[in-house]
C-alpha cells in the first residue's frame, strides 16, 4: 500500500516536471510571473514527491515485500535491516530512483534560493533542470521501473550482491551520484544565462559554489570507490582503468578544468566562450558517464547488467548537445573577451595550457573507454585498449599538470617575469634535488619514478613555501605568531588557500600513486601448513585454516591465520587473517583481504584457495608502499574544498555580486 | 587569440593524438569469439604476436587445475547453444592460465580471456589481474526467473 503510494508519487513527480517546463517557458514568453512562480513551485515539489517514492520502495525493502521484483532481486529474508536500506541503490532500477532523488534534492535547494535579483534567469533554470529530470523519471517509470510487481510473489528474494555489503559501497554511490547530479545546477545557470543573453560573469558567480559541491562529491566518490575496490575486490589495487571508473574521471577532469578557467573569467574577463563550452561539456560527460554504466554497452566487471537504455541515452545526449550548442552559437556575439591574452608566459597562459591538458587527458580517457564501441561501429570488430594505454598516454599528461600546479601560483597576471620566477624556484628546486638524493641513497633508482617523485616534490615544496611566504608577510606587518598568522592568512583568503590545500592533496596522492605503482610487489604462493615463504622483507608463516561464523546469515566463512615477521631480524610485524566468504544462494565468493605492515608500507594478504581441508593453501601477497598517501591525499583534497567553500554564502548585497548584477542589467538593456 | 597560441596548442594536441595512436597500435586487444579465432587460425595467419580478448563458454568437465603450480586449463566453445545442443562436435579452444582457479569458473560460465594463441593451438592467458574474467549471467537470470514463478 505505502509502496503503491510511493509509486503514485513518482508518477506525479514526472507530471510535475513536465508541467514545470511548460509553465516556466510560457511564463517567460508572456512575461507573466505567475506562471514562472508556478513552474518554480512544481519543480521544488518534485523532491518531496520522489522522496515519497523512495520511502515507498524502502518500505517494501524493509518489510520484505518480495512481490515487488526489485525487492526480490536485491534482498532476502536474511538481509539485515541496514543493507535493506542501502539496497535502494543495490541494482539498476532502484539506483535510478535514488539518482533522481539526489538530483531533485539539488533542484529543491536551487529553487528555494532567493531569486529576487536574478528573476529573469529563473524560468530557464527551471525548464533546463526539469527537462533533464523528466528524462530520468521517464526512464524510471517506463524502462527501468523499481516498482514493477510479480504476478505470483516468491517467498524469498535473491539477497543483496555480497560485493555491495561494504561501508565504502554504501557511501560511494550516493557520493558519486551527488557529484554527477550536482553539476545540473551550474549547467542550468549556464543555459539560462545564454537564453537571457546575460552572458557575463553573473552565471559563474551564481554557480561557483554549486560547482564546487558537485566537484567535491565527485572527488569523494572517486576516492571511496578506490577504497572499496581495494578492500573488497581482493586485487590489492585501487584503480584499474575500468570503464566504470573512467566514466567518473572524465567529468571530474573537465569539471576541474572549468573551476580553473572560471577564475580567469572572474579576474580578467577572458575565456568566456571557453567557460560556456567547458560547462556544456562537463554536463554532457556526466550524462555520457551515466549511460556507460547503465546501458551495458561496454564490457566491465562491475557494470550493471545488459539493458536497453543505450539508444535512449544516446538520443538524449545528442539532443542536449545539439540544442545547447545551437543556443551557444546564437549567443556568440555576447561572449566577447574583455582582455586579450598578451603573453603565453603569464598566469593566464599557464591556466590555458593547464585547461588544454585537462581536456586532452579527459579526451584520452574518453577515447580509451569508448574505443571498443568506435571500432565496432567503424570496422565491425571490437578492439579494447588496456591499462598500458592509459598509463602511457594519460599519466604523463597528469604529471605535467602536477608540475603546472607548482609553477602557476608564481606567475603574474598579464606578463610574468622570468627572473622573479627563477628566484622563487631556487629553494624548492634545491629541496627537490636534496630529496631526490635521499631517495637514490635509499634505493629508488628507476628513472620514471624518480621523475614523477621530482615533479610531485617540487610542487609540494613550492606550495608549502607559498603558505610560508604569506604567513611571513603577515607576521611582519601584524606581529602575529606563526600559527596565528597562518590561520588568519587562510581564513582571509579561503578560496586561494583552500585551492592550494587541494593542490597539496593532489601532490600527496601523486606521491602515493607513484610509490604503489612502481614499487608495489605482487606474488602468488602455495604454502603447506607451518611452512614459511619470504616476500620482500617479510616472512609469512601459514598457521592454519578454520571455519568462523560469517558476518551475514546467508554465508559461510573460512579464515586462514598467517604470521608475518620481518625477514631480516625475525621481529613480529603482525598476524593476518584473510578469509573467504561463500554465499550459496548467490553462488558468489567474496575474498576478504587482511592487512598489516606499517603506515608507509601496507602488507595485504589474500587467501586465494586451499586444498585438503587446509593442509596447503594459496596466498596472494601484495606489498603496497605509500598506498596510505593515496587515501590521505583524497582527505586533504576534501579538506581543501571545505576551506574554499566554507564561507557564509555571499549575500545579495555583497559588492562583487552587486557589481555583477548591475553590469548584467546594463548589458541586457544596452542589448535592447 | 593570437596565431602563435593556436599553433602552440595545435602542436600539443597533435602530439597527444600521435601518442594515443602509437600506444593503441601497441596495446590494443581484438575482441573475438571462439569460432572467429579458429577461422583465423585455419586460414594459416600468424597470430602468435597478436593479443586477443577471447570470449566463449566454459566446458565444465574440461577444467584441470593443479593448486601447487597454479596451472589451470579449460576448454571454451563458441556459444551457449553449442554447449547445450552439440557439445561433442563443437569446435573448442583450450585456454591455459597461470593463477588461482576462480570459484566462478564452472560449466556454462562465460569467460573473457586476454592472451595470445600459442603455436600448439592452445590459448595462453596473460598475467594481468583481468586476464581471466568470468560471468555467470545465466545462473543469475535462472535464479531470478525461478524466484518469480
Amino acid at each position: 500500500m505505502i509502496t503503491d503510494v510511493g509509486y503514485l508519487a513518482v508518477i506525479m513527480s514526472f507530471a510535475a516536471s513536465l508541467y514545470a517546463v511548460g509553465a516556466s517557458l510560457w511564463g517567460a514568453r508572456r512575461d507573466d510571473d505567475r506562471f514562472v512562480q508556478s513552474g518554480r513551485m512544481a519543480a521544488a515539489l518534485t523532491f518531496p514527491l520522489i522522496l515519497a517514492g523512495a520511502i515507498g520502495l524502502w518500505f517494501a525493502l524493509v518489510t520484505g515485500d518480495f512481490g515487488v521484483k526489485y525487492v526480490a532481486q536485491v534482498s532476502s529474508l536474511d538481509t539485515p535491516l541496514f543493507f535493506r536500506l542501502t539496497a535502494l541503490w543495490g541494482s539498476q532500477n532502484g539506483s535510478i530512483l535514488f539518482w533522481n532523488l539526489i538530483m531533485s534534492g539539488f533542484i529543491f535547494f536551487a529553487m528555494l534560493r532567493p531569486w529576487r535579483e536574478d528573476r529573469p534567469m529563473l524560468p530557464y533554470v527551471t525548464a533546463t533542470m526539469m527537462l533533464v529530470l523528466a528524462f530520468f523519471l521517464f526512464i524510471n517509470l517506463f524502462v527501468a521501473n523499481p516498482f514493477e510487481r510479480f504476478a505470483f510473489p516468491p517467498s524469498d528474494g535473491a539477497g543483496l550482491n555480497p560485493l555491495l555489503r561494504h561501508p565504502g559501497m554504501i557511501i560511494h554511490p550516493p557520493m558519486l551520484y551527488a557529484g554527477f547530479t550536482g553539476f545540473i545546477v551550474p549547467f542550468a545557470f549556464c543555459i539560462a544565462s545564454l537564453a537571457t543573453r546575460r552572458t557575463d560573469n553573473l552565471w559563474l558567480l551564481l554557480s561557483r559554489r554549486w560547482m564546487l559541491v558537485g566537484w567535491a562529491f565527485l572527488t569523494a566518490g572517486l576516492f571511496l570507490g578506490g577504497r572499496w575496490a581495494h578492500d573488497v575486490l581482493g586485487w590489492g589495487g585501487y584503480w584499474g582503468w575500468d570503464p566504470v571508473e573512467n566514466k567518473s574521471l572524465v567529468p571530474w577532469l573537465i569539471g576541474t578544468a572549468f573551476l580553473h578557467s572560471a577564475m580567469i573569467q572572474e579576474k580578467r574577463g577572458m575565456f568566456k566562450n571557453w567557460n560556456v563550452f567547458l560547462m556544456l561539456l562537463t554536463f554532457a560527460s556526466v550524462i555520457w558517464g551515466t549511460a556507460v554504466v547503465r546501458s551495458g554497452v561496454l564490457t566491465s566487471v562491475h557494470a550493471f547488467a545488459q539493458s536497453d537504455l543505450g539508444p535512449l541515452f544516446l538520443a538524449f545526449i545528442v539532443v542536449m548537445l545539439v540544442w545547447s550548442a545551437a543556443l551557444w552559437i546564437s549567443r556568440l556575439d555576447t561572449l566577447k573577451s574583455d582582455n586579450k591574452l598578451d603573453s603565453g608566459f603569464s598566469r593566464e597562459g599557464i591556466f590555458l595550457l593547464q585547461n588544454v591538458l585537462f581536456l586532452s587527458t579527459a579526451l584520452t580517457v574518453f577515447i580509451g573507454t569508448v574505443f571498443p564501441i568506435l571500432t565496432e561501429a567503424l570496422g565491425g570488430v571490437k578492439i579494447t585498449v588496456g591499462p598500458p594505454f592509459y598509463n602511457q598516454v594519460a599519466v604523463p599528461q597528469m604529471a605535467v599538470l602536477v608540475l603546472l600546479m607548482g609553477i602557476a601560483p608564481l606567475m603574474a597576471w598579464g606578463k610574468a617575469n622570468a627572473r622573479a620566477l627563477g628566484r622563487m624556484s631556487i629553494i624548492p628546486l634545491a629541496l627537490t634535488a636534496l630529496s631526490l638524493g635521499v631517495l637514490v641513497v635509499v634505493g629508488v633508482r628507476q628513472v620514471i619514478p624518480l621523475m614523477l617523485f621530482a615533479l610531485s616534490l617540487y610542487t609540494l615544496y613550492q606550495t608549502l613555501i607559498e603558505y610560508g611566504r604569506g604567513a611571513a608577510a603577515r607576521m611582519k606587518t601584524t606581529g602575529e605568531s606563526l600559527p596565528l598568522a597562518l590561520g588568519r592568512l587562510m581564513l582571509r583568503n579561503q578560496r586561494r588557500y583552500g585551492g592550494y590545500l587541494i593542490h597539496l592533496g593532489v601532490v600527496i596522492f601523486a606521491i602515493g600513486a607513484t610509490g604503489k605503482g612502481f614499487y608495489g610487489v605482487d606474488v602468488l604462493r602455495n604454502i603447506a601448513i607451518n611452512d614459511t615463504i619470504i616476500v620482500g622483507n617479510y616472512a609469512f608463516t601459514y598457521r592454519g585454516l578454520r571455519a568462523v561464523p560469517c558476518e551475514f546469515n546467508d554465508c559461510r566463512t573460512m579464515q586462514a591465520s598467517v604470521l608475518v615477521t620481518d625477514a631480516r631480524d625475525g621481529s613480529i610485524v603482525g598476524a593476518v587473517f584473510p578469509r573467504r566468504d561463500t554465499y550459496p544462494v548467490q553462488q558468489h565468493t567474496a575474498t576478504i583481504a587482511d592487512v598489516t605492515g606499517s603506515w608507509f608500507e601496507e602488507v595485504y594478504v589474500i587467501l586465494a584457495a586451499w586444498e585438503d581441508a587446509g593442509a596447503t593453501a594459496s596466498f596472494q601477497v601484495y606489498i603496497n608502499p605509500l598506498i596510505n598517501l593515496i587515501w590521505l591525499g583524497g582527505l586533504v583534497m576534501i579538506l581543501g574544498f571545505g576551506l574554499a567553500f566554507w564561507k557564509a554564502p555571499e549575500p545579495a548585497w555583497a559588492p562583487s555580486m552587486q557589481r555583477a548584477r548591475q553590469a548584467s542589467h546594463a548589458g541586457v538593456h544596452a542589448e535592447r | 587569440m593570437k596565431p602563435r597560441f593556436v599553433i602552440g596548442f595545435g602542436i600539443i594536441l597533435i602530439a597527444i593524438i600521435a601518442m594515443m595512436a602509437f600506444t593503441i597500435a601497441a596495446n590494443s586487444n581484438l575482441e573475438v569469439r571462439v569460432n572467429d579465432l579458429l577461422a583465423e587460425q585455419s586460414k594459416g595467419a600468424d597470430l602468435s604476436e597478436r593479443v586477443f580478448k577471447l570470449t566463449g563458454m566454459v566446458v565444465g568437465d574440461s577444467i584441470v587445475y593443479d593448486p601447487a603450480s597454479f596451472h589451470l586449463q579449460f576448454d571454451l566453445v563458441n556459444s551457449r547453444d553449442e554447449l547445450v545442443n552439440n557439445l561433442a562436435t563443437a569446435p573448442r579452444i583450450t585456454v591455459v592460465y597461470k593463477g588461482v582457479k576462480p570459484d566462478t569458473l564452472m560449466h556454462e560460465a562465460q569467460a573473457i580471456v586476454t592472451g595470445k594463441l600459442g603455436s600448439d593451438g592452445r590459448f595462453y592467458a596473460g598475467n594481468s589481474p583481468d586476464a581471466l574474467l568470468l560471468q555467470c549471467p545465466t545462473k543469475y537470470e535462472n535464479a531470478e526467473a525461478a524466484a518469480g514463478q
